[in-house]
């Protein structure tokens, strides 16, 4: 198998470019994820966690419901 | 009535072999090597040199389908050989109603055909332990430090950079050596990608390269780092940055959302994996139970159970034994080999600047493996010093190699398409 350099070098040439754009891309993905972290703890949205859950979408809701249905279901089936 | 022959008939597995033998050496020898290998493999995923989780079913795959070859090629691609297991071929020759029609036949023949139509070839089956992975995975890690994690991810894609020329200068195309080169991101799924839309005739003995040295990693990467990491180095603990934030489930999953939206706009070639690892990570914050025991206890094992048999299943003799693979077994280990050097160097550059606090061996994780190669980083130092947990930090690395791969990928498609 012989080598061919002059690809090589096209090769070369191709990475160069491809190496400034991905430092360039990747240290802007960097900052981004930087400025959310400092985002999120800045405006304090930790706090949401502490409120219980409502509302009709809420798992709490959902269990509930489920707990009511058999409950229902039960009485149907005794009476 | 009886003959000899006709009993032998009966036993197509040594028949095939004889068959071989007469017709191509090489491919006899091959299945045997294949089958031995296979088991090799287990024994070695068992023992733990390897990872279980991808050896075990593999190396059976790889053996079970090397010894089932019969008289049987539907589509006539193998000289008339064939098995009942998959056929990766279907559908890449012919115009369009003619893969249609092949693709049929053999999804009514082969038993793993639907597995790997539809779940291997298109990256689902990697977009779904994506998900698992996701469930198990805490986004601080990456939020604690972005930029160290992002350098690490940077020095890693060394092989995948480095490839690209010396695949050219071998004699492949570009589009080919793009597809080689992005095998040193180690991202599966990415491979898979580059390979459909750079060089679909390459597609399946890439794959094959690129998962099979995924599941090497584990193996081979201890020694690297062993070789190119002192003792006392490997031993360095490694502390959480000074102030960092407690994030709660709720800011860990708009971080998450605010995130994948962001990075699939920047770079849409990764959506599908960007979206996958972000929505198990989402699932894992948002407290529904029964989603993330789903990700975490059945798709998980479901889908790298699978994985890993469609791995060995796919390395039968015919396809191993394709003047292609060759060379690409050659440059998929320079490529992953480089990807590893790069990632220590860039371990060794932040352990420079940083005055010593950062653990070097953390730079393999930028060898975006997810979590294969933070896991081999943790394991490393733990045997030098059981106090040191580096884990947090790797994963951070690894994660950030998902995305440094990704920029990647579109860059050579761009380039090359």
């Amino acid at each position: 198998m012989s080598l061919n350099f002059d690809a090589a070098y096209i090769g070369l040439k191709a990475i160069f470019v491809a190496c400034t754009i991905t430092i360039v891309v990747a240290m802007i993905s960097a900052a981004i994820m930087h400025g959310l972290a400092k985002s999120v703890a800045a405006l304090g949205l930790g706090k949401l966690d502490a409120e219980p859950a409502s509302g009709p979408g809420s798992i709490d809701d959902q269990a509930a419901i489920a707990v009511a249905i058999a409950v229902a279901k039960r009485y149907q089936d005794t009476h | 009535m009886f003959n000899i022959n006709s009993i032998l008939d009966v036993f197509q597995g040594p028949q095939t072999l004889i068959h071989s033998f007469q017709l191509d050496p090489g491919i006899a020898v091959a299945r045997i090597v294949l089958i031995f290998l296979g088991l090799g493999l287990m024994y070695l995923g068992r023992k733990g040199v390897l990872e279980a989780l991808i050896m075990v079913p593999m190396g059976l795959g790889m053996a079970t389908v090397n010894a089932a070859t019969m008289f049987f090629d539907p589509l006539t691609l193998h000289d008339g050989l064939g098995t009942l297991f998959v056929e990766a071929q279907a559908g890449i020759t012919g115009d369009s109603v003619q893969q249609a029609a092949d693709l049929m036949t053999v999804l009514q023949i082969n038993w793993l055909q639907p597995i790997y139509t539809f779940t291997f070839s298109n990256g689902l089956i990697a977009c779904l332990v994506f998900m698992g992975i996701g469930s198990l995975l805490d986004i601080r890690f990456i939020l604690e430090r972005p930029y160290v994690s992002m350098i690490l991810a940077l020095f890693a894609e060394l092989g995948t950079f480095i490839t690209l020329p010396v695949a050219l200068a071998l004699g492949f195309d570009a589009k080919e050596a793009a597809a080689i080169a992005i095998i040193g991101g180690a991202d599966g799924p990415m491979v898979l990608f580059t390979s459909l839309s750079l060089a679909k005739e390459l597609f399946v003995p890439v794959t094959i390269v690129a998962y099979l040295y995924l599941g090497l990693c584990y193996g081979g990467y201890p020694y690297l780092i062993k070789f190119l990491v002192p003792k006392k180095l490997r031993a360095i603990p490694m502390q959480s940055p000074k102030g960092h934030h407690q994030y709660t489930p709720f800011e860990k999953m708009a971080v998450a959302s605010i995130l994948c939206v962001t990075l699939s706009f920047l770079l849409p070639v990764a959506a599908p994996l960007f979206f996958s690892l972000f929505f198990g990570i989402v699932i894992r914050e948002s407290g529904i139970k029964p989603f993330q025991e789903l990700l975490t206890n059945t798709i998980l094992p479901f889908s790298t159970m699978f994985l890993g048999l469609m791995l060995g299943i796919l390395c039968d003799a015919n396809t191993i034994m394709d003047p292609k693979v060759l060379p690409l077994l050659l440059l998929g280990c320079f490529a992953l080999l480089f990807a590893g050097i790069g990632g220590l160097i860039g371990g060794y550059v932040l352990w420079y600047f940083s005055g010593g606090k950062i653990n070097p061996v953390v730079g393999i994780a930028g060898v975006s493996c997810v979590p294969t190669t933070a896991k081999v980083a943790q394991k490393v130092v733990y045997a030098d010093n059981p106090h040191a947990v580096i884990m947090p930090a790797a994963l951070g690395a690894s994660i950030c190699g998902v995305i440094t791969t990704a920029i990647i990928t579109g860059i050579y498609i761009s380039l090359f398409k």
